[in-house]
């Protein structure tokens, strides 16, 4: 399995972020650095599709993003923003929405991942009654139980408490999701995890 | 009074004084088309704005203070409408902690109240000057009492939009949870596993109008009651007010109806598509199934228009003249709903075109 990412170009007005960018990336834990603006949370959206590259391509396996985008985004996921994207929903209907979107996921998974983050409580809150902590949780409980190839996770850590950090760091370094999964990680502080790589940007 | 420049009061006042003309700008297209098409309406409505005031003196009282009363709601309206603009929730949760007294809070919630008050209080006092200009037979027996009575319906408009504002500030109560609903011990999914097109527009197009603050399900749905009601009134034809009037309150609760549907479908699917970017689904097939569902209600209104007509259960009218205005509301709806890159001011254009012409076509319906 590999991420690839090759003469990628992306600029936001008046600045270039991105010029002629390349990666690989295989199975494992990949740690992206870089100080407030460096590009880390793009680089991510980009490669999860919610961002368009000016140039270059993005190929999971032999899937390129644009020319097969159904196929790219059913085998990847984005784990990040601190909002909710979907305001009006509750917590069972982010999860539902998820679930319709990934038909291959295992529900006992999720269902053991919520109780692992102590979320089934909230299930029938709206999401934007959950603290910033719950609101990772959720989109958490979604990144380890969706059957994707490609987890792209902005800030795991942020807002987590000691248990759910120690829960987040034993899924994430357990090897048979190191043998199945391209992990790229965004995060200030050192992860603590089995790191196939770390990335400078 | 000298207000130093970190007072609450200068900060409300200059507050609701960007707010007023961002909605200003906001009405800029809209306005240039209706006061080119309207401004004779217009002025007649704001000479007649006093009218109801000066009136209330020459009735017996139970009418009068009928009058008086809707004066009062009329006169404070504005502030209602406005009052989420003149006082965002951001900055009311933002304000609510710090320590302003309640006596500046009032002050502050007066000059707002005043700002929106006072242009009114103009317009009324032009009305009340026609009226007197004029001199009308009814009028010169109570004139001092009528410029009482508006003057004091004035004053209450102000307080009452004082009152309007004071309240929105106010802290909520802490709700109490309602009736304990068992806490979920585990997720069980319930989204369907087929025919998901209906379960997405469901989700993402018709909870976000339904939920938190948002008044667009409500706002439809009035509409939508409105054209139902001003079409069945039209056909019925009551006698006092001319068929004309209901046809064409038909045609401009009909065009509003699609016109404001798809907006909303617009700004839902704008703040949607980043989102979506990133999910295994085709999202434009999803947003051209939102947009051509913000037809249903206005082809709701036509069906009922149709079978009301063309049915045979009403005689009198023509059918030839219904055909028209069928077919001229179902070609401005879909034109409203597909052309999409069309500039604000030629939208506003459309709508108010359409409007025009429909009440033009509706107003032989009878001949």
């Amino acid at each position: 399995m590999e991420l690839r990412i090759e003469g990628l170009s992306f600029e936001y007005a008046n600045r270039a972020l991105f010029r002629g960018f390349d990666l690989r990336l295989g199975a494992g834990v990949t740690w992206l650095r870089g100080e407030n603006g460096a590009g880390k949370t793009t680089l991510l959206k980009l490669a999860g599709g919610t961002l368009t590259p000016h140039a270059g391509s993005i190929r999971l396996d032999e899937m390129e993003i644009h020319a097969q985008p159904l196929a790219y985004r059913l085998q990847c996921y984005y784990c990040g923003g601190d909002t909710p994207q979907l305001p009006w929903l509750t917590v069972r209907e982010v999860l539902d929405l998820h679930l319709a979107l990934y038909p291959a996921t295992d529900t006992a998974l999720l269902n053991a991942e919520l109780q692992a983050f102590h979320l089934t409580a909230t299930l029938d809150q709206p999401v934007t009654t959950l603290s910033l902590g719950q609101h990772k949780k959720m989109q958490l409980s979604l990144a380890l139980a969706l059957p994707v190839r490609l987890l792209l996770i902005d800030e795991p850590f942020n807002g987590l408490d000691a248990d759910a950090m120690a829960y987040l760091r034993q899924q994430l370094s357990a090897p048979e999701r190191l043998a199945r999964q391209c992990i790229l990680l965004t995060s200030h502080l050192d992860p603590a995890l089995p790191l196939a790589g770390t990335m400078q940007l | 009074m000298n207000n130093p420049p970190y007072s609450y009061l200068r900060f409300r006042t200059r507050m609701a004084h960007h707010a007023l003309l961002r909605f200003a700008a906001s009405l800029q297209s809209s306005l240039e088309i209706i006061l080119l098409g309207f401004a004779p309406v217009l002025l007649g409505l704001i000479a007649c704005i006093a009218l109801p005031g000066l009136l209330a003196a020459t009735q017996p009282w139970p009418q009068a203070l009928a009058l008086f009363a809707g004066q009062v709601l009329v006169a404070s309206a504005p502030v209602w409408l406005l009052r989420k603009r003149l006082h965002p929730a951001e900055v009311l949760v933002w304000s609510r902690p710090l320590p302003i007294p309640p006596r500046q809070r009032w002050i502050a919630d007066a000059a707002v109240a005043g700002m929106i008050v006072g242009p009114m209080t103009l317009a009324y006092a032009v009305s009340t000057a026609i009226w007197l200009y004029q001199w009308p037979d009814w009028l010169r027996p109570a004139a001092p009492r009528a410029l009482m009575l508006t003057l004091l319906s004035l004053l209450l408009a102000w307080s009452f939009s004082t009152w309007i504002l004071a309240r929105r500030a106010r802290m909520p109560a802490a709700r109490k949870p309602g009736r304990a609903r068992a806490v979920p011990q585990s997720y069980a999914p319930s989204a369907p596993t087929r025919m998901l097109l209906p379960y997405y527009w469901r989700q993402l197009f018709w909870h976000p109008f339904w939920r938190a603050e948002n008044v667009v399900g409500i706002q439809q749905t009035l509409l939508l009651a409105g054209s139902l009601l001003s079409v069945a009134v039209w056909l019925w034809r009551p006698p006092l007010v001319p068929p004309a009037l209901w046809g064409a309150c038909a045609a401009l609760s009909l065009m509003l109806l699609t016109d404001r549907g798809d907006k909303a479908v617009a700004e839902q699917i704008a703040l949607l598509r980043p989102v979506a970017a990133g999910w295994p689904l085709r999202p434009e097939r999803l947003f051209r199934c939102a947009m051509l569902f913000s037809l249903l209600p206005g082809l709701c209104v036509m069906a009922c228009f149709a079978l009301s007509t063309l049915g045979g259960a009403i005689k009198g009218y023509s059918h030839t003249v219904a055909i028209v205005w069928l077919c001229f509301a179902g070609l401005a709806q879909i034109a409203v709903v597909s052309l999409r890159k069309v500039s604000v001011r030629g939208r506003v254009g459309l709508v108010i075109g359409a409007i025009i012409i429909l009440t033009a076509i509706g107003s032989e319906l009878w001949n």
